[in-house]
């Protein structure tokens, strides 16, 4: 009995021991690049999951730590502890948590132990961490994220050149003629869908003249024509579809990287982040100075042509909508990743919102300061 | 003292009564959800459905008591497939197509359920309805940004 209880007693000792011995000793991590922040564990495309993109600088605590067994890579779950001193968008704050894809192989995290100093192999650690939980089975590898540039958008949008079967190849060939197949059936239903909705007219591509409203100011009567909103709004037109693919303000931040409105790639995941994220970008809420809140009031019509206009509902769950304005009277038009005539107060989502309580609010239209232009 | 106490419960009365007629009213029973949605299916007011955002509003409205009602109710057959009629008719009209928006919770209660009664429309359009709803819960946990 006596030995018996001294053999347990060793056993539970050395238990201790090991894992006082095997403490992880990382102690904060910070990201030497941008990272996609997701909810959850999982960093399959399809995933559905992502958070926030997280910008470069940012420090964290690491609370857990995932092998993925198809890769061996990590998954790696973060706590932010700072922001870095650079435009961040003000969704993401101090305290919030993701998962983040960490690689050895391509690592952009610098990860210090509690004293401070950088640990130049933590894979131990890490497997430490990752062997008090389960792993995670992926499916998929997600490569280096990062935010979109100026150069990616034009390529994006640059218009692709439909593959054509060479001489040589016999055209019952199974995969050419399927693929040709494809492309007439996506034409032919992009014509069904355009024909079906009630398409918008034909969207003019010559010079926009300055408002009745605006052409007495001269910095607004300068925007409208300058050389940066006219590149905006092209693209914009190029973009944007006649339904909606609910991504109003990715498209908006395409179309303000692309013209060279903007700097950098707003990460903020709401539309209603934008006045913040915007203003961060150099860019200036008309509805601030009192001269022009009260041309404008709540009326999208009287915005000038080429501003970005931002609304909100007021509900916290709810992200808003962004649109920009072209035209003015009849040849208004208000683009984001769709194009309509009317702005989102008139259309049925907006009538709609207006009749249970939650109408769409104009919180700012963003345009750029006289010296930028 | 007793005057006093008599125009407090007026009062509160009033009140109660006013903010009760704000709210919209609520269904219930099935049949009274066919009643407010059948007339959005009859021709010509279905023909405005289609093009009008105004009419679109009044029937994303029916669309959304029907919807609140069938949280703690069972839907009549009858009355899955008119919502659902009434609601593939505003996607023409309405780009950010707010009746799947709308639809949402109806679809997470049951899917079967869903997918079932969708199958007496057109393939397109069933296809177009869940592509749309899946857009509306990536747009509320996602973002549109």
């Amino acid at each position: 009995m006596t030995k018996r209880f001294c053999l347990l007693h060793f056993i539970c000792l050395f238990s201790l021991w090991s894992w006082a011995g095997n403490t992880p000793l990382i102690g904060k991590v910070t990201l030497d690049g941008n990272f996609v922040g997701r909810n959850s564990l999982d960093f399959r495309s399809s995933a559905n999951n992502i958070g926030a993109y997280l910008p470069q600088g940012i420090q964290a605590s690491l609370l857990e730590a995932r092998k993925l067994a198809k890769t061996g890579s990590y998954g790696l779950k973060i706590k932010i502890s700072a922001l870095p001193g650079t435009v961040v968008s003000p969704s993401i704050k101090v305290g919030d948590e993701f998962w983040v894809y960490y690689s050895e192989r391509d690592s952009l995290i610098t990860f210090e132990d509690k004293n401070g100093q950088t640990l130049d192999d933590p894979e131990s650690d890490l497997l430490n961490l990752a062997s008090y939980g389960p792993a995670l089975i992926s499916t998929g590898v997600i490569s280096k994220p990062s935010l979109p540039t100026r150069s990616q958008i034009l390529n994006d949008l640059a218009p692709k050149p439909i593959p054509l079967p060479t001489p040589s190849t016999c055209l019952c060939s199974t995969q050419v003629a399927n693929n040709t197949l494809d492309d007439l059936k996506q034409i032919s239903e992009a014509i069904i869908d355009t024909s079906s909705q009630k398409a918008p007219a034909a969207m003019p591509e010559e010079e926009i003249p300055a408002s009745q409203i605006w052409s007495a100011d001269s910095w607004i009567s300068k925007y409208e024509s300058s050389p940066k909103v006219h590149e905006m709004i092209r693209i914009a037109k190029r973009s944007s579809s006649a339904h909606s693919k609910k991504l109003c303000y990715k498209y908006v931040k395409q179309d303000l990287l692309g013209s060279g409105m903007i700097d950098s790639y707003p990460t903020g995941r709401y539309a209603k982040d934008a006045v913040d994220d915007l203003k961060d970008q150099g860019m200036v809420n008309l509805l601030e100075y009192s001269q022009y809140k009260s041309v404008i009031s709540q009326d999208p019509s009287k915005v000038p042509s080429g501003a970005v206009i931002v609304y909100s509902t007021g509900e916290r769950k709810e992200a808003g909508h962004i649109e920009i304005k072209t035209g003015q009277g009849d040849a208004t038009m208000y683009i984001s990743d769709y194009h309509s005539k009317l702005n989102i107060q008139e259309s049925a989502k907006g009538l709609y919102k207006e009749k249970i309580g939650k109408p769409y609010e104009i919180i700012g239209v963003m345009v750029l300061p006289q010296d930028k232009l | 003292m007793r005057w006093n106490f008599q125009f407090f419960l007026c009062s509160v009365f009033s009140f109660s009564l006013a903010v009760a007629s704000a709210k919209p009213v609520s269904f219930h029973s099935s049949e009274e959800v066919v009643t407010a949605l059948k007339i959005f299916a009859i021709d010509k007011m279905a023909k405005d459905v289609a093009k009008d955002p105004a009419t679109t509003a009044d029937a994303l409205l029916e669309i959304k008591r029907a919807v609140d009602f069938s949280k703690d109710n069972t839907l009549s057959a009858t009355a899955y497939q008119l919502l659902l009629k009434v609601s593939i008719a505003t996607l023409k009209s309405d780009p950010q197509f707010t009746a799947a928006e709308i639809l949402e919770p109806l679809y997470k209660k049951n899917p079967e359920l869903f997918k079932k009664n969708l199958q007496a429309f057109p393939a397109r359009q069933q296809k177009e309805l869940l592509k749309d709803i899946e857009l509306s819960e990536k747009e509320s946990t996602q973002g549109n940004g």
